[in-house]
């Protein structure tokens, strides 16, 4: 990287007037005046001093990296705290491309709890306008890859799980039919528990660009972020999209933590997907919403940013909607 | 006067009890916390202003209007972050542990690097850390002498003497000696 020789005008920025600050620099950044701070910069070669100190502006991506950090410090604070944190809105800097669509009503946002004002909740069924379509005026993903690289960090210092068996409540609902089920997961097959019964399947696998993987093949992945994609990416016409099967790993499998990050990294770099913002899932549950408009249909992952869980995916197809809440999912030394 | 609801200190007081109001600051001051890092820690400044706003969010019911602005209230974060992450740096190194947030050497090749004139550079090298950190903040970061001494944890007159001293060094070393005024051996100038 090259230093920049040219002077920037953030190099020096500007200050806010303030009424609680001493009128030291014009709005135009010429001094006004022998002032305390001049006094002190008066020996040979001050000027030549500052001039060493600047510096290019941070770049977009520095400056989202910066408002996602906020964001998840107060949706991990609201989420301990739902009296205390009210609803928070990150705006860009700069202007951006105008955001469509009801449900994107904001680049990032994350609504009061207490107050009740949920920015995109999934309560309820979902009108059909609410579903993310990729229309001629998608909006600009700002936040995604930043808000993503903050949860896989969050991902990668969780403890890996040794325990023989990986154990997930989940419910579902599609139209009007709600079920509950407890699936077990171990290295040779898996047993799901619902309504009472018990059934035994043989080796759980999930959708990796055109093959289906289990426990073991999941071990096997790359944990780099471009060559998971690229995987992923592979041989998947019809079938299931990037957001779908990276989505579908991290709600309910025995990913590692290098590979629960390297999936959140991956969703990062895929285009299209979309920060909604703050969102409760079915269980009443907050955490942030992510959407994506695929071949196949839009999907959306509410994910917790403080423990990098998935509480809940929904599927919209034109059949209709599905949606899978994870009311638990960790590893698990029995079955019972 | 009236009060200005958008100054960073009423923003940083809302901010207590009111989350939204934290989040002006990010766009009012990341340029300035960034330059700060890209500054003395090229490299990381992105990670450590993104670290910055994450314990200035958290710390930010600790802001008391009483003790000093908010941009030095957040420029202390910062220096607390850098200064983390030099220890760090230096614990995976095992080279000593550095004891200030002045990485002289990063600073260094900035300077060389901007074809700063030798005197120059060699006068700064010669300054007494304290003073240099204090001289860099108040002519790279345009704090006032009071910020300043906020951020680095010393009384505001501390600041100021130091910062004289600092000049004086400074003169001396660049000055045609006719102009040189004369240091007594405490630092202070005749």
């Amino acid at each position: 990287m090259t230093r920049p020789r040219r002077p920037e005008p953030s190099a020096v920025p500007p200050r806010p007037l303030s009424s609680t600050r001493s009128p030291r620099m014009t709005s135009k950044g010429t001094p006004t005046a022998m002032n305390e701070t001049s006094e002190y910069l008066d020996f040979p070669g001050a000027e030549t001093l500052q001039a060493a100190g600047r510096v290019a502006p941070p770049s977009d991506q520095a400056l989202d990296r910066a408002r996602a950090a906020v964001l998840t410090a107060a949706s991990a604070e609201a989420a301990r705290q739902p009296n205390r944190t009210a609803g928070l809105v990150v705006t860009p800097l700069r202007p951006r491309r105008t955001m469509t669509g009801r449900r994107l009503v904001a680049v990032l946002a994350l609504a009061a709890v207490a107050a009740g004002v949920v920015v995109a909740t999934n309560s309820g069924a979902p009108a059909p306008s609410r579903r993310p379509t990729a229309t001629a005026h998608q909006p600009a993903a700002a936040g995604a890859p930043a808000f993503l690289g903050g949860v896989a960090e969050v991902a990668a210092t969780q403890p890996a799980a040794t325990a023989p068996y990986w154990k997930t409540q989940l419910r579902t609902v599609v139209g009007a039919h709600t079920s509950t089920a407890t699936v077990y997961v171990s290295r040779t097959g898996y047993v799901i528990e619902s309504k009472g019964r018990t059934y035994k399947k043989g080796a759980p696998t999930w959708s990796v660009g055109a093959k289906l993987v289990d426990w073991n093949g999941l071990d096997a992945l790359p944990t780099d972020p471009a060559t998971l994609l690229s995987m992923m990416s592979a041989g998947r016409a019809g079938g299931r999209d990037v957001f779908g099967q990276a989505g579908g790993i991290l709600a309910d499998s025995p990913a590692s933590p290098a590979l629960r990050a390297a999936l959140f990294k991956a969703l990062g770099r895929l285009t299209g997907v979309k920060l909604v913002g703050a969102a409760k899932d079915a269980a009443g549950r907050s955490g942030t919403e992510l959407a994506f408009a695929g071949q196949n249909g839009s999907e959306a992952l509410i994910v917790d940013p403080s423990t990098a869980q998935v509480l809940e995916t929904v599927f919209w197809q034109a059949g209709g909607v599905s949606r899978t809440t994870y009311l638990s999912s960790g590893p698990a030394l029995s079955i019972g | 006067m009236e009060p200005d609801h958008h100054a960073p200190e009423a923003l940083l007081r809302r901010s207590a009890d009111d989350a939204a109001a934290f989040t002006p600051l990010v766009e009012q001051h990341s340029t300035a916390l960034h330059g700060y890092f890209a500054r003395r820690v090229p490299h990381a400044a992105d990670d450590l202003l993104a670290e910055t706003w994450l314990q200035a969010f958290s710390a930010r019911r600790g802001f008391d209007p009483a003790l000093g602005t908010a941009r030095g209230w957040l420029f202390g974060v910062a220096r607390n972050v850098l200064l983390l992450h030099l220890r760090r740096g230096s614990r995976d190194t095992a080279a000593p542990a550095q004891e200030t947030s002045d990485p002289w050497q990063a600073v260094d090749q900035r300077l060389d690097a901007a074809a700063l004139a030798p005197q120059l550079r060699r006068a700064l090298a010669e300054l007494p850390t304290e003073e240099r950190e204090l001289m860099l903040l108040v002519a790279w970061e345009q704090l006032t002498p009071s910020e300043a001494a906020s951020v680095v944890g010393i009384p505001a007159g501390t600041a100021r003497s130091r910062l004289h001293r600092a000049r004086g060094r400074m003169r001396e070393r660049l000055t045609p000696s006719w102009r040189a005024p004369r240091l007594t051996p405490g630092g202070e100038p005749v």
